[in-house]
């Protein structure tokens, strides 16, 4: 009897783990299991997109559930909707997609270790010819090895363009914005003279990652010193003259005095713009319309002239669909009709402005934007997906900001970069 | 005369001391408070910013950003933690002290030293294992790594007060093994369960790292993931992070406040006995 | 015959104790086999692996450990851990130590108590939402740190953002929010020091700073013992605080050893080698660990 007793004992208990375990099971497990067992039930597929709507409009949930209603009705699907917030993004979506309980179609960003991991499905039979006609950036989209085509463009744009406060440049007796890294100086001097309290110009050096760091910090001055991030081998190029001349612009900021001590715990630059504590920052094209929701009297050009000309960084990022997806041709219309013309068009005027990805698409970025786009898509430039690109940028960042701090000279930042990314990095 | 003079001034001086040192520990969360209470994008914030009526934070919190969600997760993580915690402890807890195993003084080693373990060594592979075992997020994933070898030793070192005697009259009366463990031993160690499931409440429900990295899902954020998602990079407002705080520490708060004695004791009762 | 039987059934009542006593301990056993003890050797296992979660892993021998000994980055990791770990573990030692005492011996009153009430308090805090606060009370700029200095005609400090001060930042946010912690143990340790020793001490004509050295200091020993391999543990493994406080930076001011095996593991995704590290880290805190008992025996 007793002995019986410490049984049920020992079986309650298991029961109790299993029981746990069951239950979340289910609860994860059902939308693939239900699809394939029941074809009466509408299809579902899961989609991760990332939020884009940092201004007053309507929200991406909102957004998005409008906007799939009816693409859900006409294909007798349901699509579960996800956004995801830009902290660890790159980590949460590449944890998804390994878990095989993760999106079936996701918005991706840096697709290196997507595609070198085999996660991502080719997408070559599901473009027609109509479709390589009307997708203005499928050169832009990441290849496999095989040259397979593994995503496609939906965001382009968001140049990383200067913003000046210009209630702030009046009042320090500036009427012409500068053109050049020297003019640049010149004004941020006279700004500092004028207005010790704000921030004649900033940039994110305390960032919580190099991606973002990196992506106003760094990448535009790269380019405009004539700078490439890889070299016709596809090998890293970053120990160049390129990256020494961008690097001691960074180092001139703070050796003049426009950069104070705390630029090392700067996250926020659009913020500081926003509250008019900064005058100068570079920030995506995108954020004007929260500029001009706060009230901030800005005005915008493309960039300074660094030693070779114009330039800055410009982004593409993709959609793409998980290899595990069992309804691979729905979600190829999923991601099709997410890029689609209408689509596109009340997303970029309503969410987040960008660069149109179709032919068919009328949208167009508000000015100055729209001839900065027309005009200088020349000197526009990508940074290409790289090995071990996560690592790279935030080291690079961690060495900056001991530039900043007094520890390293521009020379060994990129020697300690280097170095690093060599041994510890690259495989 | 002079040295209760100087006893006296000690006496003083220390009493300022320590109750500074108390208007430190709490400053910082009356801080928070405050901004939460605030809507201000800079952080130069006076007495008249503070609108005390102003919830437009927490409703921010919990409109826009779902909170209830993560809340909810939150409490069930707790809740199934302490009840699996408790549940394992004491069961092991009791076979190794009152029953005759053999080779059990090995295995209670074994178990003791994975208290010697560092979490990220566990950590890593028990994610590739989550994984494999398809259990990322899910309820089950954020609670076992709550389950350790600590309350297994709190446990023994109450249930090794519980006099045989009293279990082997039990016996002789007639009453069953389970009987035992649940009618006489459990009673005796209430304090050490109610001391192991405070200490698993606190630990469960300022848990990071481990959801951080189990949960891929915002519908599956216990509260301080969600929080950390807040403070992304375009946030400039600091309002909503304050009242995330706030939300987040006021649910261990409301409770400190009604078993202060429960808390104060089960920390430091774990704390001595461990 | 009798004799015969009671020996029989007493076998039986033993045997049947042991059976008892597997179904208790069975269930606990096996979810602490499997999700405590197996990763370990999971976690061994990889670290002489190539890793990266996607593909199965590699075998490369030691290659893992051969780079942890020239990265540059783990060293500083390695040297801010001690440093956090020195910082952190004598201050709040010391903090909580004469808090309790004080409270203990001379503040005994309602007062008393609710001031231990109070220096409790931010135990209940996560590491996150401290980490929040906090990181807007050092803000460089209007942070209420500077604007509280600068009534004293002090320059603003750029706290996080200083490499010589962001460590240090960190430690005070860490003691902040475990004093209370110790305190309480402390406090239940010296309360716990009976009524009759301090008597028959006074009676013997101890003064009271004897008394503390030969009553309360020998009876505090093995608490202030676990106070200090609590804190060294938990110190070593510091993470929530840098990660949601400074992220690392500025430069490797802040990057800890835990933090550095986060990043590795699960931003970069290099398993394999985040393995090593993490036993590497097991490694050190086991020889701490000898080195601090053999420190604690001696004394006895």
């Amino acid at each position: 009897m007793k002995k019986l007793l410490a049984l049920v004992l020992a079986a309650v208990l298991l029961a109790g783990v299993l029981a746990g375990c069951g239950a979340s099971g289910s609860s994860s497990g059902g939308s693939t299991s239900q699809g394939s067992a029941q074809p009466a039930e509408p299809t579902e597929l899961t989609l991760w997109l990332p939020v884009y709507q940092f201004g007053d409009g309507p929200s991406d949930e909102e957004f998005w559930t409008g906007q799939l209603a009816s693409f859900e009705e006409e294909n007798n699907c349901t699509i579960n909707l996800e956004i995801l917030s830009w902290t660890d993004y790159v980590t949460t979506i590449y944890t998804g997609l390994l878990s095989g309980d993760g999106p079936d179609v996701v918005y991706t960003t840096e697709v290196y270790d997507l595609i070198a991991a085999d996660l991502l499905a080719p997408l070559d039979e599901y473009i027609t010819d109509e479709d390589r006609e009307n997708y203005i950036y499928l050169d832009q989209a990441a290849y496999n090895e095989e040259g397979q085509m593994c995503t496609l463009p939906m965001m382009v744009g968001n140049a990383c363009v200067m913003y000046f406060n210009m209630d702030i440049l009046e009042a320090a007796g500036i009427t012409e914005l500068p053109t050049t890294w020297d003019e640049l100086f010149d004004v941020c001097k006279a700004i500092k003279e004028s207005n010790p309290d704000v921030w004649p110009f900033i940039q994110p050096w305390g960032a919580s990652n190099g991606t973002s760091a990196l992506m106003t910090g760094f990448w535009p001055y790269f380019f405009q010193a004539g700078g490439t991030v890889l070299d016709e081998n596809g090998e890293l190029n970053m120990d160049s003259e390129a990256t020494l001349e961008a690097l001691n612009f960074i180092k001139r900021m703070k050796d003049e005095g426009i950069f104070d001590d705390s630029i090392t715990s700067m996250d926020d630059p659009p913020g500081k713009f926003v509250s008019g504590e900064a005058a100068i920052i570079v920030a995506g094209t995108g954020n004007a319309s929260t500029f001009t929701e706060n009230g901030v009297n800005w005005q915008s050009v493309l960039s300074m002239e660094g030693p070779a000309g114009l330039g800055t960084k410009i982004a593409v990022n993709s959609l793409g669909i998980a290899n595990y997806c069992e309804d691979k041709e729905l979600a190829a219309k999923l991601i099709k009709y997410l890029t689609s013309g209408p689509v596109m068009d009340a997303y970029h005027s309503e969410v987040y402005g960008m660069a149109s990805v179709t032919k068919d698409a009328t949208y167009e970025e508000p000015e100055p934007f729209q001839s900065m786009y027309a005009e200088h898509s020349d000197v526009m430039y990508v940074v290409p997906a790289f090995e071990g690109s996560t690592s790279f940028e935030n080291t690079m960042m961690q060495n900056i900001q001991l530039m900043l701090t007094g520890s390293l000279t521009p020379e060994e930042v990129i020697d300690e970069t280097m170095t690093y990314y060599n041994e510890q990095i690259k495989s | 005369m002079v040295k209760s003079d100087t006893r006296t001034l000690r006496f003083w001086i220390g009493t300022v001391l320590v109750t500074l040192f108390a208007v430190l520990c709490v400053a910082p969360l009356i801080y928070m408070v405050l901004v939460s209470f605030t809507d201000s994008p800079t952080l130069y914030i006076s007495w008249s910013d503070i609108d005390f009526t102003d919830f437009s934070n927490y409703v921010y919190l919990f409109v826009s950003r779902d909170f209830a969600r993560p809340l909810l997760n939150s409490v069930i993580v707790v809740v199934l933690g302490c009840i699996l915690v408790n549940l394992v402890s004491c069961t092991m807890a009791y076979g190794f002290e009152k029953k005759p195993i053999r080779g059990k003084g090995l295995l209670f080693n074994i178990v003791l030293a994975t208290m010697m373990i560092p979490t990220q060594v566990v950590f890593i592979s028990l994610f590739v294992m989550m994984r494999q075992l398809d259990l990322m997020n899910t309820y089950i994933a954020l609670v076992i790594p709550l389950i350790g070898a600590f309350g297994v030793f709190l446990m023994r070192q109450f249930i090794h007060g519980v006099p045989d005697e009293l279990m082997e009259a039990a016996e002789i009366d007639g009453c069953s093994e389970l009987g035992i463990f649940l009618r006489i031993v459990l009673p005796m160690v209430k304090p050490a369960v109610i001391t192991l499931t405070v200490f698993t409440f606190n630990s469960a429900w300022n848990s990071f790292m481990w959801p951080l990295i189990c949960t891929t899902k915002s519908e599956m954020y216990p509260l301080t993931v969600a929080m950390s998602t807040l403070t992304s990079y375009f946030e400039t407002n600091y309002g909503p992070t304050m009242a995330a705080a706030t939300v987040s520490f006021s649910v261990p708060f409301i409770l400190y406040c009604f078993l202060q004695k429960e808390f104060v004791e089960g920390i430091a009762l774990g704390g001595l006995k461990g | 015959m009798n004799g015969e039987k009671r020996t029989r059934t007493r076998l039986t009542r033993r045997h049947r104790q042991e059976l008892y006593g597997w179904a208790y301990i069975l269930p606990g056993m096996v979810v602490l086999t499997v999700f405590c003890i197996l990763p370990i050797f999971m976690t061994l296992y990889y670290s002489f692996t190539d890793y990266n979660l996607a593909q199965a892993p590699e075998f490369i021998a030691f290659s893992n450990y051969v780079k942890v000994f020239t990265n540059t980055q783990l060293r500083k990791a390695l040297v801010n851990t001690v440093i956090y770990v020195i910082i952190t573990v004598p201050l709040q030692t010391i903090v909580s130590l004469l808090a309790a005492s004080f409270l203990a011996n001379f503040l005994n009153s309602r007062y008393g108590k609710f001031l231990r009430g109070v220096i409790f308090i931010p135990i209940l805090v996560s590491y996150v939402a401290a980490a929040a606060v906090w990181r807007i009370i050092y803000n460089s700029k209007g942070g209420i740190l500077n604007q509280i200095i600068g009534v004293f005609g002090l320059d603003s400090v750029n706290w996080l953002g200083d490499a010589g001060t962001a460590l240090i930042c960190v430690a005070v946010v860490a003691v902040w929010k475990s004093a209370g912690y110790f305190m309480v143990i402390f406090y239940a340790g010296i309360m716990n020091i009976s009524v009759e020793v301090k008597e028959a001490a006074i009676i013997d004509g101890a003064t009271p700073r004897q008394r503390f050295w030969y009553i309360t200091v020998p009876i505090l020993k093995p608490i202030t013992y676990m106070v200090v391999t609590l804190g060294v543990i938990w110190s070593f493994q510091a993470f929530d605080l840098v990660y949601k406080l400074t992220g690392g930076g500025p430069g490797f001011a802040t990057t800890t050893i835990a933090y550095v095996i986060y990043s590795y593991a699960f931003q970069d995704r290099r398993i394999g080698y985040a393995c090593a590290i993490a036993i590497l880290l097991l490694l050190v805190i086991l020889a701490i660990h000898l080195v601090e008992q053999q420190f604690f025996k001696e004394e006895d």
